[in-house]
């Protein structure tokens, strides 16, 4: 019986309200899929973010080295390598440098020198000529009118002086190829070469090494840490603390608004339910004059909540995994404007906490409107207007 | 069922409505109404409209507090039961048809008649068939699947009234159960009732102000200056 009058109220052709009840599922849908691509969204950009910050600028995990020999580098690179948690150990140095090119525009960046390994190798695209030759830079596609292949260009760079600490040196290097990246700080900052050639510039540059590992940058650390007590290894999250500090408190902003949403939905939930409660209050008065006990009453508009609110959930979970799968076809015409290509995905916790956290509000909500409603005597009932 | 037959009593029964909020005096509606029911006999209250008669029938149903008195249903006091035990005395003894055919709107003719069935705990087909039955004795056997809006004034009551025996009370309210219908509809529901009512040996408290339809009940009484008065 209870869920005879529950599936009456709810979405039956038969019911004058199924229009309300509509609408509320129609709105827990929408608003359940904005939460999910939002969510989605700001998930796929973070972590697109730090794919290339860990790709190209820190690594999983570096450690600057006390020497520069890079005969002795090259020997602790294959001490690292054979760890079982390090996929790839290199050796990189980097020195700031001021780039003079065609047209006499001066560009600060850095020059850095680098065994391309792993996923820095993968992502590293060409465009023109051949990167790390000896003797030549390499430049990005973004400085291509000032600085194209074979162009030389002038560098000015800080050597270790006699007799001041730091001295101005200037050097000629022709462009020996053109690359790009997904990332465009990197690119519009970084000129490539070859560890030999960065020294022939700067004896003195520091030289570090970097690691690429499929396990947390952390555990690398530890181990490295434990089995090369003189290494002082930094995970790719210690060398971009502010940066990674301000992504997660821009999480916390946005699981804020999110929650704002939320705030949204259950207010509609409660508002939407207290219309259809009010709207059925002659019928609850005439089916207590039957003889329906209160508890019953309160079941029924419960369970038909639950019906409303799970076929809200329902579709919006269907419109959010559409959305998802559809996103691909979708996102060649949005990325011009977004910069790159994300890869969203469904975060099944979250969407599973938001149903059952719709389902729970929509039945407490019903659940309360009815206990309201039940207080007054059942010829108070009857005198409520209907609301249309 | 107790000894003496008597169904419903009545103990100085009183009751007032509060002031508004505008402001005013409370009214007095009912003082000290003293009234028994017996099983199987019918009764007819009477008096002008705004006498009180719908509030006496309304507390003598427990449907409405009194301020004052008892109201012993089958010798039990029904302001001192519970939901449940009150839910289950209306659904399993008492009948209801109101003035205005309150129907189930989003509900058939046939579910309409069938539901208080299921409340009771009937299943939905025997539920369906009882009301069938029902429905078919009140003449609407080609009206089953019509929903409140589809049917006549007529026709609305005489749902109301299968409703109302569906479970077989013992008792019937019946709150002036022609006063919306015109004088061939009138006589046509006066006659069903008081043949359903004698078929099934229920109990009847009728509110009206049709003399001649209030004449037709074992007894009379009026309400008039807040207490009842035996008319007959």
């Amino acid at each position: 019986m209870v869920l005879f009058l529950a599936k009456r109220y709810a979405f039956s052709s038969e019911n004058r309200h199924k229009g309300t009840s509509v609408r509320i599922a129609f709105g827990l849908a929408l608003c359940l899929f904005a939460i999910t691509m939002v969510l989605s969204f700001m998930q796929a950009l973070q972590e697109n973010q730090f794919e290339d910050i860990r790709t190209f600028e820190s690594f999983d995990v570096q450690a600057s080295l006390s020497f520069t020999d890079l005969e002795r580098g090259n020997a602790l690179v294959g001490e690292l390598e054979s760890l079982p948690l390090v996929d790839h150990a290199f050796l990189f140095s980097e020195i700031p440098v001021l780039i003079q090119g065609n047209g006499g525009t001066a560009l600060a960046g850095r020059i850095r020198a680098i065994q391309s390994k792993g996923a820095f190798k993968e992502g590293l695209n060409l465009y023109r000529g051949v990167l790390f030759q000896e003797g030549m830079l390499s430049s990005s596609y973004l400085h291509l009118s000032s600085m194209p292949l074979g162009a030389s260009v002038e560098i000015t760079l800080l050597k270790k002086g006699k007799q001041a600490t730091v001295i101005p040196s200037q050097r000629t290097m022709p462009i020996g190829g053109v690359f790009y990246t997904s990332m465009y700080d990197f690119d519009s900052s970084t000129y490539l070469t070859d560890l030999d050639t960065l020294y022939s510039l700067n004896a003195d540059a520091p030289l570090s090494i970097g690691i690429f590992s499929s396990e947390k940058s952390d555990l690398v650390a530890r181990e490295i840490r434990q089995k090369f007590p003189s290494l002082e290894p930094v995970t790719w999250k210690e060398a971009n603390a502010s940066l990674y500090g301000a992504m997660q408190l821009e999480q916390s902003m946005m699981s804020l608004m999110l929650l704002m949403m939320v705030a949204v939905i259950i207010i509609h939930i409660r508002n939407s339910s207290r219309r259809l409660l009010l709207a059925k209050q002659r019928e609850i008065a005439m089916l207590r004059s039957m003889g329906l006990m209160k508890s019953r009453v309160q079941q029924i508009f419960v369970l038909q909540a639950l019906i409303v609110a799970a076929v809200g959930s329902l579709a919006g979970v269907l419109l959010s995994i559409s959305g998802i799968l559809l996103y691909p076809n979708f996102s060649q015409r949005v990325y011009s404007s977004l910069g790159v290509h994300l890869n969203i995905t469904l975060n099944i916790p979250n969407l599973l906490v938001l149903v059952v956290a719709i389902l729970c509000f929509s039945g407490f909500a019903s659940y309360i409107g009815t206990r309201r409603i039940l207080k007054a005597d059942i010829m108070e009932m009857f005198a409520h207007d209907e609301v249309k | 069922m107790t000894k003496s037959n008597k169904i419903l009593s009545l103990k100085g029964v009183s009751k007032s409505f509060p002031a508004t909020a505008r402001g005013g005096e409370p009214i007095d509606i009912l003082d000290s109404i003293d009234l028994e029911l017996h099983t199987a006999t019918s009764i007819a209250i009477t008096g002008k409209s705004g006498s009180g008669k719908s509030t006496l029938l309304q507390i003598s149903a427990g449907l409405l507090s009194s301020e004052k008195g008892e109201v012993l249903f089958d010798g039990r006091r029904l302001d001192t039961l519970s939901d449940t035990q009150l839910s289950r005395i209306r659904s399993t003894s008492m009948g209801f048809i109101f003035q205005s055919s309150l129907l189930l709107d989003d509900f058939t003719a046939l579910e309409n008649v069938a539901v208080p069935a299921m409340i009771m705990g009937i299943g939905e087909k025997p539920a369906r068939e009882k009301a069938l039955h029902l429905l078919e004795s009140v003449g609407l056997s080609d009206r089953l699947g019509h929903k409140s809006d589809q049917l006549s004034g007529g026709e609305r009551q005489r749902v109301a009234i299968a409703r109302a025996l569906v479970n077989e009370p013992l008792i019937l309210f019946a709150d002036e159960p022609t006063g919306s219908l015109d004088e061939r509809n009138a006589a046509l529901i006066e006659d069903m009732l008081f043949a359903l009512v004698a078929e099934k040996q229920v109990a009847l408290m009728l509110i009206t102000h049709n003399a001649p339809f209030a004449s037709r009940c074992d007894e009379v009484y009026r309400l008039h200056n807040r207490k009842v008065e035996v008319i007959r």
